[in-house]
């Protein structure tokens, strides 16, 4: 701000020097002014005699030039008398001084002070990304939109800017109240469907109500289908306990993805969060502590994977260990193994819908089976 | 306009009569110019000039068939039918409609549910022959009655126009 | 900080302006040499001040810094840096930010080159100068400021329109700029002339410099539009007879009536009041021009309710430059001194149909692009003049001006020999012959009269150099000696021969390219070939890539004549992503001055894209001529005489000439 002022301050005195200086500076009694005049015409003869020596014009034609010229040439020097400059006057120079000393301040002074917002600072885009969002600026934009909202509360874009920050908040119910004025005034879309949904969901702790699931199936009609809205569902048929259906969805969705869709990978943890698989117990206290190295841990996971293998392969095992099993080798890199595992799971658990939907979700979910293969 | 010629000769009275028989003859030659390219544009403005028209105005007059016309409102949605380089599609202003055809390429911001205006004339048949569908600033040419029409029925989508260029 | 002094120094140039505009201009009637010399620093530091302010925005643009709202609107952060740069002027705000700009520019240059002006004169034409300025920058601030802030700052912006991220359309703005404004020096000096109640042959000459300044900017300005057009656009015109391309012509027209009119001034005293005139209409309709296109008044008159204040602004301006001026020029006009006299057949009368079939045709073009207007305010009934109107009426007009033009220079002052002159045309008129049968004989197809136009067109290159040909005795002395005459020519000869012969080049291209282009709008399947002017075209399918701020769809096309590849050919769309808006990006392959020219339509799901294909011959004729007749300007501008008095002025005895500041 105190940069603003002085650059301001610089800027006017500038200005102002520029008149004062030119007004103080001693000049002689200036020419005649007919003498530019003169200057042009001469000029213009010179021009003839040239035309003339190089043969670019005959004698008769340079002749009559030469005179008109010469007529406008005297009728100039003749002005030159009358057009004298008066003599400088103290007076009005003085005038001229007082003009540009108060005028000039007042005039850009008072015009910038109607139209300037001296308090705005510059807001550079690479500066604001470097300065990490603020809490307290966040709240106070929110507290501005929410004010411009409350003014004007079919402004449908300020709604959507609002609701994605609510949400993040951690005020979903605000953030599901924004996301349906937003449909209400600026129409229904997929994706705005879809965060409608996502926003009663949170609101629901993690639970796809009823609403939540209006608003996810509206989010994959049409052509162009919602994936977050896809997701969604699948988690709420996962949460009826209908895993068949939930696989179905997520397995389309995996077909239907481009090879590099940024959703890929949320799309693969959500299939093997899917399969329910219990965690590989691992070694804990006195005998974690033996374990140095990171080679030696490696090593022990590995004896245990085996080991878990070996007894499975042998005596059989409940749904949980078979999915730990091959997770676990999917996860060491052993992937034909991992694969057999899941195969031979397939095997033992054949008559049962809801097994076969957990093996499909993981084998998919690991990249074992499908696209990612 | 005024032109000056003024005198080199010795006897002012010379002068005079030459300076006025110089501005006549050129007077003169201003004037023919003028008249003959009066006609000319009058004459080009009773060949050329093409009246605007919206799908209920042709509807209301009942235009000669073959009269050329810009017609101008929406494109009705889901009325676009292509058939090798010709397109089918219908003209809308929400009141009245109105088929056209079009051969040729459609411009960059022909879509269902926007402003067009095509040239043209209607056949025997009521059905708009375009020869031509504005491509240039043509997101401009909704005439503004359509689109208050337009506006008033919540069908104004005017972030997909933008502002003319240059 | 850097926003908010870019908004002062605005602000701070107004109040500089008011200075400009009232102290010389009291100076002058006074006679105190005191005041008339602030006229200069004061245009010096207007200058920088704009610059500045300028600057200001252009930071805030390269920065993308949305706090300000004109950014907001026309800037995106992931725009190419050149585009975040051409956005300045891609918008209404800032496009009229940069005209005051050069505006003042050149008043700037006016202070400090126009050492050799009289000092009343220098007074009173920055005081006019200032006048237009104040006019501006108010304009600019109080009814389009592109300082304006938003608070809180937005975290993206909305883009610039696609249409104009474009490289030409980068440059185009400024060269048109240079040109509208350049022709408000040829106003103030005619407003000065008019004040002072007197105008001769050195007025004339001290007003060229500028003149032709502009000229050559506003034809390369034009040029650049319509290559744009032509090559952005997809449908392979060059020219629409569009109101924002007619409101270029029509100052493009009186301004090149000017630059003869004020020949004959400098040459003959003769012409003063009908100079003068065209001096004033010239930047009246570069002053409409900017505002046609910036007003929105184009699209429709209700444009103009939208914002009743810029509505209101533009009238006022408009009515009081133009009709200040006009009063002024009512009244003080007879008081100017007549000059010479001359006979109908001579350079001057030669010369003064040039001015009245230019004015005819700007007339022409004036009413059927106003007319539409004027009817729609007045009766509410929309009508469109479209390009029949004006084909049936700019030709015909044009033609005399076209056929007059070799003669001109080959007339002598006061009264000349036609029939001497014709003479010494035999050579450009049998070309025009030849060419004319050439054409009918072996070229099928085209329009009757298309051979007929490639006469005029030959006619007018061949006949633009006969002057030369004539003054320097080429094939009548030796060689050697019409070398040393070449030499001793002035170079504004030379301009004049090379600019008359450029229009004849441009010609060439329009007749060629518009009576022998081929067209064909094919839907192909990849893989299938399509024909046009003897070419196979082969449809080599569909691929997608990703720029900056958008995604293209690109068509591939193998071109081949005689089963070798000649060419390739990748017209694409492009969906810019912030505005989802999706564009048509032409392909074209240049064969000598012929162009093959590819637009893609649309995909459809039938497999097959629609492409849109043009052969035009030699249609690179018409930049290239645009270019050739700026050349000639150049050349004018270089020329010696118009230095008179500046740089030999040292050697002289008197230094009377240097104006006390």
């Amino acid at each position: 701000m105190t940069a603003l002022w002085l650059t301001v301050a610089l800027m006017t005195g500038a200005a102002v020097f520029v008149v004062l200086g030119s007004l103080a500076r001693r000049r002689e009694v200036p020419a005649d002014a007919a003498e530019a005049d003169v200057a042009v015409y001469r000029d213009q003869i010179d021009e003839i005699a040239r035309d003339r020596a190089r043969g670019l014009i005959d004698e008769r034609d340079a002749d009559s030039a030469r005179v008109e010229v010469a007529r406008r040439l005297i009728a100039a020097s003749d002005r030159g008398g009358l057009e004298a400059e008066a003599a400088p006057s103290v007076r009005r120079r003085r005038a001229a001084a007082v003009i540009a000393l108060v005028g000039l301040p007042l005039v850009s002074l008072g015009g910038y002070a109607v139209l300037g917002s001296p308090g705005v600072p510059d807001q550079p885009l690479a500066a604001r990304a470097k300065q990490a969002p603020d809490v307290s600026r966040v709240a106070d934009m929110v507290s501005r939109v929410e004010a411009a909202l409350a003014k004007n509360p079919d402004d449908g874009r300020g709604w959507e800017v609002i609701a994605p920050i609510y949400l993040g908040m951690g005020r979903a119910d605000d953030a599901a109240g924004a996301y349906r004025n937003v449909i209400r005034l600026l129409g229904s879309t997929p994706d705005r469907q879809a965060n409608l949904g996502e926003a009663l969901f949170a609101a629901a702790e993690g639970v796809v109500t009823q609403d939540a699931r209006i608003a996810f199936e509206r989010s994959v009609e049409g052509d162009a289908p919602s994936i977050k809205g896809s997701l969604y569902l699948a988690r709420a048929a996962q949460q009826d306990g209908d895993l068949p259906a939930a696989l179905a969805r997520l397995k389309t969705l995996m077909e239907r993805a481009p090879k590099d869709a940024p959703y890929l990978g949320a799309l693969k943890d959500e299939l093997q969060r899917m399969a329910e698989v219990p965690p590989l117990p691992l070694p804990t206290g006195a005998e974690a502590e033996a374990l140095k190295t990171p080679e030696q841990r490696m090593a022990k996971v590995r004896e245990m994977v085996d080991a878990l293998g070996d007894r499975l392969a042998g005596e059989g095992g409940d749904l949980g260990e078979w999915l730990r099993l091959a997770r676990a080798r999917a996860v060491l890199g052993d992937t034909d193994k991992a694969r057999a595992a899941i195969e031979q799971a397939r095997a033992k658990f054949s008559g049962d819908g809801r097994a076969a939907a957990r093996l499909d979700a993981l084998a998919l979910g690991l990249g074992l089976e499908g696209r990612g293969a | 306009m005024t032109i000056d010629a003024a005198p080199s000769f010795p006897s002012p009275r010379r002068r005079a009569g030459a300076r006025k028989r110089r501005r006549l003859a050129l007077l003169a030659v201003v004037g023919v110019v003028l008249a003959a390219a009066t006609a000319l544009i009058l004459n080009a403005f009773s060949d050329t000039l093409v009246f605007f028209r919206t799908p209920s105005e042709i509807a209301a007059r009942a235009e000669a068939p073959g009269a050329r016309l810009r017609l101008g409102g929406l494109v009705k949605q889901g009325s676009v039918r292509h058939e090798g380089t010709t397109t089918h599609f219908v003209v809308t202003d929400m009141k009245s409609e109105l088929p056209v055809t079009f051969t040729g390429l459609l411009p960059d911001l022909f879509r269902e549910g926007q402003g067009v205006v095509t040239e043209g004339s209607v056949g025997q048949d009521g059905v708009f022959r375009a020869d031509s569908v504005l491509a240039k600033h043509d997101e401009n040419y909704m005439p503004k009655d359509v689109a208050d029409r337009l506006k008033a029925q919540g069908e104004w989508r005017p972030e997909t126009g933008g502002a003319a260029p240059k | 900080m850097i926003a908010e002094a870019g908004h002062y120094a605005l602000v701070l140039a107004l109040a500089v302006a008011l200075l400009q505009a009232a102290l010389p201009l009291w100076g002058a009637r006074a006679r105190d040499a005191a005041l008339m010399g602030l006229g200069s620093p004061l245009a010096v530091a207007q200058f920088v001040l704009v610059a500045i302010s300028f600057a200001a925005l252009t930071h805030a643009y390269v920065t993308s810094d949305f706090s300000v709202l004109n950014v907001v609107e026309n800037s995106h952060s992931a725009k190419p840096l050149i585009y975040k740069i051409s956005g300045v002027w891609g918008n209404h705000e800032g496009s009229l930010l940069l005209w005051v700009l050069i505006l003042v520019l050149f008043g700037a240059l006016v202070a400090l080159f126009g050492r050799n002006l009289p000092l009343r004169l220098k007074a009173d034409v920055l005081a006019v100068q200032a006048m237009i300025s104040v006019a501006f920058l108010l304009f600019v601030l109080v009814t389009s400021n592109p300082f304006r802030r938003v608070w809180p700052a937005p975290l993206e912006g909305q883009d610039l329109n696609p249409l104009l991220q474009d490289p030409g359309l980068a440059i185009h703005p400024p060269l048109l700029y240079i040109g509208y404004v350049g022709f408000s020096m040829a106003f103030s000096f005619a407003v000065a002339a008019l004040l002072e109640g007197r105008v001769d042959a050195a007025w004339a000459r001290w007003v060229r410099p500028w003149t032709l300044t502009a000229w050559l900017f506003l034809t390369l300005g034009i040029a650049m539009g319509s290559y744009w057009a032509y090559y952005e656009l997809g449908w392979g015109g060059f020219w629409f007879w569009d109101p924002v391309e007619n409101a270029s012509l029509m100052p493009w027209l009186s301004g090149t009536a000017l630059l003869h009119s004020a020949v004959v001034m400098e040459k003959r005293e003769a012409l003063k009041v009908w100079t003068i005139l065209l001096a004033l209409l010239t930047f009246a309709l570069s002053l409409l021009g900017t505002f046609l296109v910036r007003s929105g008044v184009l699209t429709s008159v209700h444009a103009f309710a939208v914002d009743p204040a810029r509505g209101v602004a533009i009238l006022l301006i408009l009515s009081v430059f133009v009709g200040g001026s006009l009063t002024l020029y009512a009244f003080r006009a007879p008081v100017l001194k007549q000059g010479g006299l001359f006979a109908p057949v001579s350079r001057e009368g030669a010369l003064v149909m040039n001015n009245i079939f230019l004015t005819a045709a700007c007339a022409a073009v004036f009413i059927g692009t106003l007319y539409p207007l004027a009817l729609e305010a007045f009766t509410g009934e929309k009508i469109s003049v479209g390009p029949p109107f004006f084909n049936m009426t700019f030709g015909p007009i044009m033609l005399p001006v076209l056929m007059v033009m070799p003669f001109a220079p080959l007339l002598a002052w006061k009264r000349g020999d036609a029939l001497r002159a014709a003479q010494g045309l035999t050579f450009a008129f049998g070309v025009a012959i030849l060419g004319t049968a050439l054409v009918a004989g072996f070229l099928r197809g085209g329009p009757t009269l298309a051979p007929l136009g490639v006469g005029v067109a030959l006619f007018a290159m061949v006949g633009a150099f006969a002057e030369i040909q004539e003054r320097t005795k080429l094939f009548r002395a030796p060689l050697a000696e019409s070398l040393r005459r070449a030499r001793g020519l002035p170079s504004s000869a030379w301009g004049a021969a090379l600019a008359h012969a450029g229009v004849g080049v441009t010609l060439l291209g329009i007749v060629a390219a518009t009576a022998w282009s081929s067209e064909s709008i094919v839907a192909l399947k990849p893989g299938e070939t399509a024909k046009l002017a003897g070419m196979e075209l082969t449809f080599d399918g569909v691929s997608q890539r990703k720029g900056p701020n958008y995604r293209s769809t690109i068509a591939a096309l193998t071109v081949r004549e005689d089963g070798k590849v000649i060419a390739t050919l990748e017209p694409g769309r492009r969906l810019y992503l912030a505005r989802n808006m999706d564009l048509s990006e032409s392909s074209i392959a240049t064969f000598g001055f012929s162009q093959l020219y590819a637009s893609m339509a649309e995909e459809r799901d039938d497999g097959q894209t629609g492409l849109r294909l043009h052969y035009k011959p030699l249609v690179v004729l018409i930049w290239l001529g645009s270019v050739i007749m700026s050349l000639g300007g150049l050349l004018s501008l270089a020329d010696r005489r118009l230095r008179v008095g500046a740089p030999r002025k040292a050697a002289r005895p008197a230094p009377a000439l240097q104006p006390a500041e």
